[in-house]
């Protein structure tokens, strides 16, 4: 059983490799696969070709793996947590609260005399406006004993978040309107070494928390009855969880805007490959699948159009939403599948 | 052994059980009956310690419920509930291997007696043809079996269900019901059900735990017979106990 599982994630990882190598090759500009490995391997290379590597084309990369496993291990953790199949880090409100931070920001700039171009306001508006959120869900998930109901507060809450960026919208000029749906539309470029080396903390930190609490998150899928019954601290697993799910997708969102679908699809993907649902594989799994579906992504944005790439939240909605619909209708028992 | 003790469990400030003292022993097989919304429910999650409504004492081998670690009683209290959230792809050996987790390691990895257990478990529970078969592959009947494997694999003295018997057929709630009456036989646990199944628990069961009017008291067999009134409120006017050639039988009466 194990070393099957264990030669499945090799090929998985083995993938992931070829796929990061395949992205590094993607772009604008083509590059030699020699001077890559040159690059890779430390050897001194052409000055425009490691300019590139380095600065352009390795720092995406990076980041849709690192964005990729975040925001699965999130979705992973939100449907075990709500028991809901479609739960993700979206529909607690995190992104929608990180979205009214940034609007908040590009929008409101003018009245607060700041500017919105710095890069780290622009981050740390939208870790703002996540944290609010997931502080509210917090404090509300001590007093709310239901799943459901805490669901259900977290979409009116992103609700909210939404209804309040669409005011301000309403009253931004053209270019406040364009730098905001140019956030939304997501990107994983241009984040410099320390963001990138910041963010990966976070994320594997974050990953971790949710890998030790694994059997917790186990005794989750039989309802939180049976969870205490044999010993789990609800009130607990459900802090490590929120806390864990707000690190990663409050992090990623900040960075490379709001990233959709990856959340909900990797998971079942994930289950449905492997056929289990026990967390501290799945956990793994969803990390490596996660890094590879981003990849993807990213490699399909640039493959469909020449010279320039497409957003990357589009590329996410189109090939996450077919993979949800054909889950959904190819597997009758998706809603309890976990 | 559990003892209850002047309990009563009130929701906004109106009482809906109350019980004096009732002990449930070591090899004792227990029906709760009780009308529907009569309670029992609320006294299964009060002897669990799992209901913030109840007041008065509940202990387990002297010891109050709530003054022990969800960890240890785990080891000492294990229960069937009524709603039973399943993963579908989730084998049937996995579920039952849930039972474990209070006492192995920090990610749940099974040893080998653990592994026995839960093989001896399937057998005992007549699950073992199954082995290998996800949660949403079995009939209603089989899953009960593995959700009362699951509470078995915690080794607890005290087995705890909350109508086990809801959704089955006849001929599955007397196996569901006789596997249960070997658990306390033979291997001396104290087993509790709720149930609406009166005429099956007075075969099958030592005593009847009564919730009448408000009241939580126990009854063996006789004393239940032997009171017209109780009878005729638990089963209705129309079940009627007789005694013909010496045997006890139930009649339904049609006029």
């Amino acid at each position: 059983m194990y070393t099957r599982k264990g030669i499945r994630i090799l090929l998985l990882a083995v993938l992931l490799f070829l796929l990061f190598i395949l992205d590094l090759l993607t772009g604008a500009v083509e590059l030699s696969i020699g001077s890559l490995f040159d690059y890779l391997l430390g050897e001194p290379i052409d000055q425009r070709d490691f300019l590139i590597i380095h600065y352009s084309r390795f720092p995406k990369a990076f980041t849709a793996l690192i964005c990729g496993a975040a925001l699965s291990v999130a979705g992973l953790q939100m449907q075990t947590l709500f028991r809901n199949p479609l739960a993700g880090p979206y529909i607690l409100g995190i992104s929608s609260g990180a979205g009214l931070g940034v609007a908040i920001l590009l929008m409101g700039a003018g009245f607060f005399g700041i500017s919105a171009l710095y890069s780290w306001s622009l981050a740390a508006a939208a870790f703002g406006g996540a944290f609010v959120i997931l502080l509210i869900l917090l404090l509300l998930s001590f007093r709310i004993k239901d799943v459901m109901t805490l669901l259900i507060i977290g979409i009116m809450i992103g609700a909210v978040a939404t209804a309040m960026i669409g005011i301000l919208q309403y009253f931004s000029n053209d270019f406040q309107l364009k730098s905001f749906v140019i956030w939304s539309l997501g990107s994983l470029d241009s984040l410099s070494y320390d963001k990138l080396f910041l963010m990966m903390g976070v994320v594997l930190l974050a990953c971790l928390m949710a890998f030790l609490n694994s059997k917790s998150l186990n005794s989750l899928l039989m309802g939180e009855r049976y969870a205490k019954s044999i010993g789990v601290d609800i009130n607990r697993i459900r802090f490590y969880s929120i806390l864990s799910t707000g690190l990663l997708a409050g992090t990623v969102t900040a960075y490379c805007g709001p990233i959709g679908f990856i959340g909900v699809v990797v998971p079942h993907l994930s289950r449905m490959i492997f056929q289990t649902t026990d967390h501290s594989w799945l956990i793994p799994i969803c990390m490596i699948s996660g890094g590879i579906i981003l990849l993807v992504a990213d490699i399909l944005s640039h493959w469909l159009v020449e010279q320039t790439a497409l957003p990357i939240n589009s590329i996410t909605a189109l090939l996450g939403i077919p993979i949800i619909i054909w889950i959904l209708l190819s597997k009758k028992r998706i809603s309890n599948s976990f | 052994m559990l003892v209850i003790k002047h309990i009563s469990i009130r929701y906004k400030e109106e009482e809906v059980v109350q019980a004096q003292q009732l002990t449930l022993q070591p090899g004792q097989l227990v029906a709760l009956v009780g009308r529907n919304g009569s309670g029992k429910s609320s006294v299964i999650k009060g002897m669990m310690g799992q209901n913030p409504f109840l007041k008065g004492e509940i202990r387990i081998e002297q010891k109050l419920i709530q003054d022990y670690k969800a960890a240890e009683l785990s080891g000492l209290l294990a229960a069937v509930f009524t709603e039973a959230p399943y993963p579908a792809i989730m084998k049937i050996e996995e579920f039952v291997a849930f039972g474990r987790y209070p006492f192995n390691n920090w990610f749940g990895r099974l040893r080998a007696k653990d592994l026995a257990l839960i093989d001896h478990l399937l057998e005992e529970c007549q699950l073992r043809h199954l082995k290998g078969k996800s949660m949403d592959q079995l009939s209603d009947g089989e899953r009960q079996r593995v959700m009362i494997a699951r509470a078995l694999a915690q080794e607890s003295k005290v087995l705890l269900l909350d109508e086990p018997s809801t959704h089955l057929d006849g001929k599955n709630t007397i196996s569901i019901l006789k596997l249960l009456r070997k658990q306390a036989k033979e291997n001396g646990k104290a087993v509790l059900f709720s149930t609406h199944r009166i005429v099956e628990s007075l075969e099958l069961a030592d005593q009847l735990w009564i919730i009448h009017r408000g009241n939580l008291a126990a009854y063996t067999k006789e004393e239940f017979l032997g009171d017209a009134e109780l009878q005729k409120e638990m089963l209705g006017e129309h079940i009627i106990y007789q005694k013909k050639d010496g045997k006890h039988g139930f009649e339904i009466n049609l006029s």
